[in-house]
């Protein structure tokens, strides 16, 4: 049940890939959420930080409720996340009298989990923001490395011979790249 | 000695003490546990540093049949044989090495905080934290950073004899010096020059150096690793192995060949800290290509290599292992750091002498030993040194520059934080490994070998049997000795095998062979065969 129409008990599956679409929200978020999880039931409607983290179920909830399940849905539960964040930093660092270890605890993990991110995430590692400048073309194609190749050729035929030329895609193809080098130019050549 | 006043440090901190002391804990702690966690995971480990413990216990350390690699018996062992208790018990493989690592801390944060205060003191142990050669080094089980360590002690052994005057001191530089000859081969130039500066710092109170030299001699003689150098004059008529052997892997090119290794572990560890396990950035190519044409501009051919290298296949590493790594991004930053400071000598600052003693340590490793690409280990104590003097400038010395400092600061947490991260086998993932996937850590240098090992294991079980080990000089033996309830009996020679009376007729003789050609009128079946000439034999 609550599945969107490809997916179901048996090919269900989840992503800590570390792409756009296939990542959770780490060690703080799933610590945010466990703490999250605790405060919810100790509803005090005149504290802010129980307010913050009933709209983050709140909004988990419209979520759930309303778009069918994938794996890469995490995203839209950034909202909550947000949440549920912001709520554990003023419940460890803000209310907690004691709990002096915790806190330092807390804030290595923090500060360990902000520094670590860039190396757990594709086309984000620092080595990309040089292939940004070096290897653009490399970098556009890392989530689909295939693509390149066929752009490489499309690339290559049109400087050698002039002609005119279709694009027939899918309805998933992976054409913006080869819509904004090729297709437009050409389209604006035939206006 | 050096003048010990407090200096106070810049006004504006970057971090305040407690938070530096609480990064400094985290990070320590998940060192140490991956210390105690570990098996064997190290390559040269498994051949010789820890292998030969298991031959020696096996077969006996006098003898000459048993051996199967020529580093078992050459190289100093005073430090791979403190890894025996651990060895038997099964964990705790790098405790050794982390506990050298803890000292040596200890003691960089004493001699600085002492001088420049705490918050200096803090930030140059964070910048060990920060290199990764240095924490492969506390974590591994080869024999590198107890160099570090033990001149490390030496210098703290003078420094609280100058303040006390307890014979005590005297000892335990003595005992330093002789553990670390004991440790290593190339320790032993440093060691001897580090007498000459004993002997000259205490050239006026000539008791406390006759008390030096009697500790010295005695300490010598009980971890000086004697008895390796005895038993490989007994089987190679030289104490230091094969003449042929030591003479290949040293600097056999003086001064030239010096000045090329100097350019070369130079380059070799200009570092963005982004590489090591899976974070390739190309940069170790962009360095050989421009390391190769200034070595030609100087016209320094060919020279000062080991001799399995040369000016067309030398290449920097930087993969992440304890043998392949460099110093990061902060080792880089405190190279350059240091490279601009020494051409600024002030005799009284000790600032500049650590500088200056960096240098000199890398300068002997250049003079001393052929160049290889995993010789980074062993610019450890250069590198410490250059560490300690960079945290010193930036955060002790530096009257201004909030924002250098605070730039330097983020970098230097940024690179201790994602270390475990571009290092192979000591990624947080491994230290669950350790726990329900050990042998595939124990395996993770050598991966085919866990084929040979399961099978091993799985005929055992099935049939009992006597086994023999036949390797060759680079085989893996040690993780095979763990689990083998009955000795192995160790032929590194053929005939050994032929000759071995076959008391009872039914019990089988199997043979594993570990990276050697089997004779072809050899009376065997082959039970299961391997890559790299690797056999599980049946005697028939």
């Amino acid at each position: 049940m609550g599945y969107c129409i490809f997916w179901n008990d048996d090919n269900f599956h989840f992503l800590k890939e570390g792409l756009d679409s296939t990542s959770d929200f780490g060690l703080i978020g799933f610590a945010a959420l466990l703490i999250g999880s605790v405060y919810i039931w100790k509803p005090t409607l005149r504290n802010p930080v129980w307010i913050v983290v009933a709209s983050g179920f709140a909004v988990l909830g419209l979520i759930s409720l309303i778009v069918g399940w994938m794996p890469w849905n995490a995203r839209f539960l950034s909202l909550s996340f947000v949440m549920f964040g912001v709520a554990m930093a003023i419940i460890v660092f803000g209310e907690l009298s004691r709990g002096f270890w915790l806190r330092q605890l807390f804030g290595v993990l923090i500060i360990w989990s902000a520094f670590t991110v860039p190396f757990l995430c594709i086309d984000r590692r620092p080595i990309d923001i040089a292939r940004a400048f070096y290897a653009c073309e490399d970098l556009k194609f890392d989530q689909n490395p295939y693509v390149q190749r066929i752009y490489d050729d499309v690339i290559a035929l049109r400087r050698r011979e002039k002609g005119k030329w279709f694009l027939i895609p899918s309805c998933d193809a992976y054409s913006l790249r080869l819509r904004l080098h090729f297709l437009l130019p050409l389209l604006c050549e035939d206006l | 000695m050096a003048d010990v006043a407090l200096k106070q440090t810049p006004a504006a901190l970057v971090f305040t003490d407690g938070c530096l002391r609480t990064i400094i804990v985290a990070i320590t702690v998940y060192w140490g546990l991956l210390a105690v966690a570990l098996p064997v995971t190290n390559v040269d480990s498994q051949i010789y540093n820890l292998g030969r413990l298991a031959v020696a216990e096996n077969a006996g350390f006098w003898q000459r049949n048993a051996w199967n690699s020529i580093n078992q018996v050459v190289f100093p062992w005073t430090f791979d044989a403190v890894h025996y208790p651990f060895l038997k018990i099964g964990w705790g493989m790098a405790v050794p090495s982390f506990l050298c690592f803890l000292g040596l801390v200890v003691m960089v944060f004493y001699l600085v905080s002492r001088r420049w205060g705490t918050n200096v003191g803090l930030w140059s142990v964070l910048s060990l934290l920060a290199m990764p050669t240095i924490m492969l080094g506390a974590t591994t089980t080869k024999n590198d950073l107890v160099i570090v360590f033990g001149v490390g002690c030496w210098l703290y052994s003078l420094v609280r004899f100058q303040r006390s005057q307890s014979k005590f001191f005297i000892f335990t530089a003595a005992l330093s010096l002789a553990f670390t000859t004991g440790s290593k081969t190339y320790a032993v130039p440093i060691c001897v020059l580090l007498i000459f500066v004993t002997a000259w710092i205490w050239r006026k109170e000539v008791r406390t150096l006759l008390a030096f030299a009697g500790f010295f001699v005695l300490s010598v003689v009980l971890f000086g690793s004697i008895e390796t150098y005895v038993l490989s004059k007994q089987i190679y008529n030289h104490p230091l192995g094969p003449p042929r052997g030591v003479y290949y892997s040293m600097n056999r090119d003086g001064l030239q060949g010096a000045a090329a290794n100097f350019i070369r572990y130079y380059l070799g560890n200009f570092s963005l800290g982004v590489d090591g396990y899976a974070n390739q950035s190309g940069l170790s190519t962009f360095l050989e290509s421009k390391c190769r044409k200034i070595l030609h501009n100087l016209h320094l051919y060919n020279v000062g290599y080991c001799i399995f290298w040369d000016d067309d296949t030398f290449h920097f590493d930087k993969g992440g292992l304890d043998s392949t790594s460099d110093f990061g991004l902060i080792g880089f930053a405190a190279l350059l750091i240091c490279s601009v400071y020494i051409w600024r000598p002030t005799w009284r600052n000790p600032r500049w002498t650590v500088i200056a003693s960096g240098f000199a340590g890398l300068a002997l490793i250049c003079f001393t030993i052929g160049w290889m690409p995993w010789n980074a280990r062993f610019l450890c104590l250069s590198f410490v040194l250059f560490g300690v003097a960079m945290a010193i400038i930036i955060f002790g010395e530096l009257g201004r520059g909030l924002w250098l400092r605070r730039a330097f600061g983020v970098l230097i947490i940024w690179s201790a934080f994602t270390l475990p991260l571009l290092c192979i086998d000591r990624r947080p993932i491994d230290l669950a490994r350790a726990f329900y996937a050990r042998e595939n850590v124990t395996f993770d240098q050598n991966p085919y070998l866990q084929q040979v090992y399961d099978d091993v294991i799985a005929l055992e079980r099935k049939e009992t049997g006597v086994w023999f080990l036949i390797a060759s000089d680079h085989s893996c033996i040690l993780p095979f000795f763990a689990p083998q309830k009955k000795p192995w009996i160790l032929a590194p020679q053929w005939e050994q095998i032929l000759k071995f009376p076959r008391l009872e007729k039914d019990v089988p003789l199997f043979v594993l062979v570990l990276n050697r050609p089997i004779p072809a009128d050899l009376p065997v079946e082959i039970v299961k065969q391997y890559a790299d000439n690797t056999y599980i034999l049946r005697m028939r």
